[in-house]
């Protein structure tokens, strides 16, 4: 019985990933500020890690960074393997060392948003002409958009673990 | 920490970043990701009815929308009698008429009218998704326009979908010149003026003769867009703050950042090919590479042209 409600959990949350990922994309449909649109997949991973084991918890990052390194176009795999890793630390972290509660998973999902888009950017941009435009204008405001939808994908990753745990 | 190394879960974890990273090798040495294949495959269907679900959407104020749905309610009383799929046969028809006049504007090329399916929030200036891939025929490196002339490139390409770059992106490098004072130069986006729609002109001459409303178009010298494709109209000439060299700040005809259909050039006379009258034309003021150009290798021909 157990095992059967941790299968429809993980069910669910890859409905969500599948549903946040055709939405985020969708052209016209995010508002959009300076032509950014949050990246709903990392608190995504982020939220699901902390509620569940480590393995778990680096599936799903795995699923998200894949997902969302498909319309990076050409830095495939960084978002694969940094979400990867991310979330098999946050999983275990949770498991082990901290109580899964809302403060937490804000400090979590914020400062792993803020270091993922912030490494992407130092890998990627911060050769171009104007890259702290570019940073303050694009990335700073990416961070923070995205940022902005963690406490309610915290609380329908929390319902849904409490739901059906 | 040593639990953590030492445990099952790590080796797991050890175990699946070595296989994604022998997958990423396999898939940039072979050019094509079989992941990213299953996901585009995996994910078409539902992000072209998305799109097309959210064409019309756009973000009003209350009493706009109220005042929209007015008007609208009157519209589909006059409508009734019309056939239900009126507008979709209506839009299908704008779009190919727009596809018929590139088609006869543009008898040579070979054009592959696609749909923006998806503008991802990972892609940086304005990039977006198509519904069409290589197994349409499109490859790595084609040029992407409207009728309103060049929107940017093939950055990547599946078998369903394909991902565009577009001129508002800094890697774009299109060799271009200005078809009233002839003045060459190189056409590259700005992060300063992406948002606005606008790219820029540069490595232009000191003596140019430029000035606001000349038509800009592709010159076609490395044979990678074809030549004579409208790039836009020059808005104002700048000096560039860093190294005072002059610049030309480039509009667009068509709005790059909501763009919805695009034609694929899938080939032209010359692709792949040094032209020669293109080098004569502009050859007192552009320099370009004498390496044979590899039409497998877009990305080195990007930084050639």
């Amino acid at each position: 019985m157990k095992s059967r409600l941790r299968f429809l959990r993980y069910v669910a949350y890859t409905a969500e990933i599948l549903l946040l990922y055709i939405f985020s994309g969708i052209p016209n449909f995010m508002p959009e500020i300076f032509g950014i649109k949050p990246m709903l997949l990392l608190p995504v991973a982020f939220t699901i890690a902390v509620f569940e084991n480590e393995i778990p918890a680096m599936v799903f990052g795995l699923i998200c960074g894949a997902l969302c390194d498909v319309g990076s176009y050409d830095k495939i795999g960084f978002y694969t393997i940094a979400l990867t890793i991310l979330c098999f630390v946050f999983g275990y972290c949770a498991r082990n060392f901290f109580v899964t509660n809302f403060a937490n998973a804000m400090a979590i999902g914020v400062s792993a948003t803020a270091i993922l888009l912030c490494l992407y950017f130092l890998f990627f941009c911060a050769g171009m002409q104007y890259a702290g435009t570019h940073f303050l204008k694009h990335y700073l405001v990416k961070i923070i958009y995205t940022v902005l939808f963690l406490p309610l994908l915290f609380l329908l990753n929390k319902l849904l673990h409490i739901a059906i745990d | 920490m040593r639990d953590l190394i030492m445990s099952k879960s790590f080796k797991k974890l050890i175990c699946v970043l070595l296989c994604l990273i022998t997958a990423m090798t396999v898939s940039a040495l072979s050019g094509k990701s079989v992941v990213s294949n299953f996901l585009s495959r995996a994910t078409l269907g539902m992000q072209e009815v998305s799109a097309e679900a959210s064409d019309n959407f756009s973000s009003k104020s209350y009493d706009e929308l109220l005042e929209e749905n007015k008007k609208l309610s009157s519209e589909v009383a006059s409508l009734r009698t019309q056939l239900v799929d009126y507008y979709d046969v209506k839009l299908e028809n704008a779009r190919l008429w727009k596809y018929y006049d590139l088609k006869r504007d543009y008898p040579e090329y070979e054009l592959l009218p696609a749909t923006v399916v998806r503008r991802d929030p990972a892609a940086d200036f304005y990039g977006f998704t198509i519904n069409k891939g290589y197994s349409d025929g499109i490859s790595t490196g084609d040029p992407v326009v409207t009728e309103n002339g060049l929107i940017g490139w093939i950055s990547g390409v599946d078998s369903a979908t394909a991902r565009v770059k577009t001129i508002l992106s800094p890697d774009a490098k299109v060799s271009v010149l200005d078809s009233a004072s002839r003045d060459t130069g190189v056409v590259t986006g700005s992060v300063k003026l992406c948002d606005q729609n606008l790219t820029t002109m540069t490595k232009i001459s000191a003596q140019n003769t430029m000035k606001a409303g000349d038509i800009i178009v592709t010159t076609g010298v490395s044979g990678i867009y074809p030549p004579s494709v409208i790039v836009g109209e020059v808005k104002e000439i700048q000096f560039d703050e860093y190294d005072t060299s002059k610049y030309a700040v480039i509009k667009p005809f068509e709005d790059i950042t909501s763009v919805v259909d695009v034609v694929v050039i899938t080939d032209f006379d010359g692709k792949g090919e040094l032209s020669k009258d293109s080098i004569e034309e502009v050859a007192p003021t552009i320099s370009i590479t004498t390496a044979p150009i590899d039409n497998t290798a877009p990305s080195t021909e990007f930084a050639g042209e």
